[in-house]
């Protein structure tokens, strides 16, 4: 099982949001760190195929990004999503398992499954719009595992969530990342630090640092901030 | 036998409790290496046709009555309220497939196996026949003796239906999210006044007819609108980025 991400680039116009970005990922958690506007958001895009690159390629086990096929062993975990007014959080966990193509005896079984992983049973047959944010998060989460995927890719995944909530979903990916590659992003250290195996560190759309944090010797957080402060960066 | 039976059930019952089955391990990993049930593509059609919004149906059973009972004492100006009524049609066609992109439900669609690109193409594609086939079904309805009833009544029907269709996918493509279900409305409005304006003036179409004008306005507005909709499916193949 390996991603293979090739000199992924891509432009706008005047600037460049990824540039040249190259990887390949095994089964395991990758924590992608970086400050706002780094690229990080670009690059977990072209990674699940909703973006194409200007150049390069992504590939997992061979299969294109832009495939059928890829799809169906990807899980997705956007940043900022929406959902159809009306939807319970059954119907959106529903309405997801049946675009991901599992078929309708599985979809309710496994829907039941998530809901109950998240916490969000007793909640499944509530409006969406009466969530809280975390409750929110915690349903975008849910979505991302129905097709039991092979490459989850989690944008900000712990945005929102109470300090409990965050344990739960560290435990959580920390099993995933067994048999998956987990690609998350964050702009919270500690989660990196406390799930990641490998940290990736972006900067300008460039991969700046790629490796254990063992390999860190001061402490992740400090590592983080030199990079930015050594070239005179901005960082939050 | 009661009594052996009795026994079966309590030797069953301390077996479980002395033979306690393991703990499954890797379970998750072993799910994910089976060959899962996968749903069809007709079958996902047929599904996600339960999602799309009813109103949808109704508006288009109502036009159909409409149009049905217009018919019952049609003519040439009456035809025009007809007309008035179709847009709207084509516009619960043409939101319905962009949704998706009104909610914000576009990224997380663009990443399931059954794409943004073909829920947009299945919404509008499954709406936007049966609606054509209702109006079809209307049009032998109608009949004006001693003219060519078929032509009239295309002539009053599919021009504004596929006008509208034209537009509203336009603006859906072009324009902002958060802004185009509005403006598809206020052009929608805005074609049925100019239609019941037509009627309350009692403009006659008959020169389009006799010059077989119509035809070339249908096939123009019929290529118009299948490329607005080629376009709109190409775009949902991607999401929109910007700085």
């Amino acid at each position: 099982m390996e991603l293979i991400i090739d000199r992924l680039t891509k432009q706008y116009k005047n600037k460049i949001a990824v540039d040249r970005f190259s990887m390949k990922l095994t089964p395991g958690v990758y924590g992608l760190l970086g400050a706002n506007g780094a690229g990080k958001t670009t690059l977990m895009r072209m990674i699940c195929g909703i973006l194409k690159p200007t150049g390069g390629t992504v590939t997992f086990d061979g299969m294109d990004a832009s495939t059928e096929a890829y799809r169906q062993i990807l899980g997705y975990l956007p940043q900022d999503f929406g959902y159809y007014p009306n939807f319970t959080g059954k119907d959106f966990v529903q309405y997801m398992a049946i675009l991901k193509g599992l078929d309708k005896k599985q979809a309710k079984k496994r829907c039941e499954e998530l809901l109950q992983l998240v916490g969000l049973s007793h909640m499944k047959d509530k409006k969406i719009k009466t969530y809280s944010g975390g409750m929110k998060q915690r349903l975008g989460i849910a979505q991302a595992l129905l097709n039991r995927p092979k490459l989850l890719v989690l944008d900000e995944p712990t945005a929102g969530l109470d300090p409990k909530e965050r344990v739960r979903f560290r435990d959580l990916i920390a099993s995933l990342g067994k048999n998956s590659i987990v690609i998350l992003s964050t702009h919270i250290v500690s989660d990196v630090e406390q799930i990641a195996d490998r940290i990736l560190l972006m900067k300008d759309g460039q991969l700046i640092f790629c490796g254990k944090k063992e390999e860190i010797h001061e402490g992740l957080e400090e590592f983080y901030l030199e990079q930015f402060q050594e070239k005179g960066g901005d960082y939050e | 036998m009661i009594g052996g039976m009795t026994m079966k059930k309590r030797i069953k019952k301390q077996l479980k409790i002395i033979y306690r089955a393991p703990e499954p391990t890797n379970r998750e990993a072993f799910l994910a290496s089976l060959e899962q049930p996968r749903t069809t593509f007709v079958r996902f059609l047929i599904l996600q046709s339960k999602y799309m919004r009813k109103w949808n149906f109704l508006l288009a059973a109502a036009i159909f009555l409409f149009a049905v009972w217009m018919f019952k004492d049609v003519n040439r100006q009456n035809l025009w309220s007809i007309s008035a009524a179709v847009p709207f049609l084509a516009m619960s066609a043409a939101t319905e497939g962009g949704r998706s992109l009104r909610f914000g439900m576009d990224e997380l669609e663009m990443a399931a196996r059954f794409s943004l690109k073909t829920i947009v193409t299945a919404k509008i594609g499954i709406l936007g026949i049966s609606n054509l086939l209702l109006l079809g079904a209307a049009l032998p309805l109608a009949y004006i003796k001693r003219e060519n009833v078929f032509f009239y009544t295309g002539l009053y029907i599919l021009i504004p239906y596929l006008l509208s269709a034209f537009l509203n996918l336009l603006v859906l493509r072009r324009g902002r999210r958060e802004d185009s279900f509005y403006l598809c409305m206020g052009i929608t409005v805005m074609l049925s006044g100019i239609f019941l304006v037509f009627q309350a003036l009692e403009v006659s179409l008959g020169i389009l007819a006799e010059h077989g004008t119509w035809m070339a306005l249908a096939v123009f507005f019929a290529w118009s609108a299948g490329r607005e909709f080629w376009k709109l499916r190409e775009q949902a193949e991607e999401y929109k980025w910007s700085l």
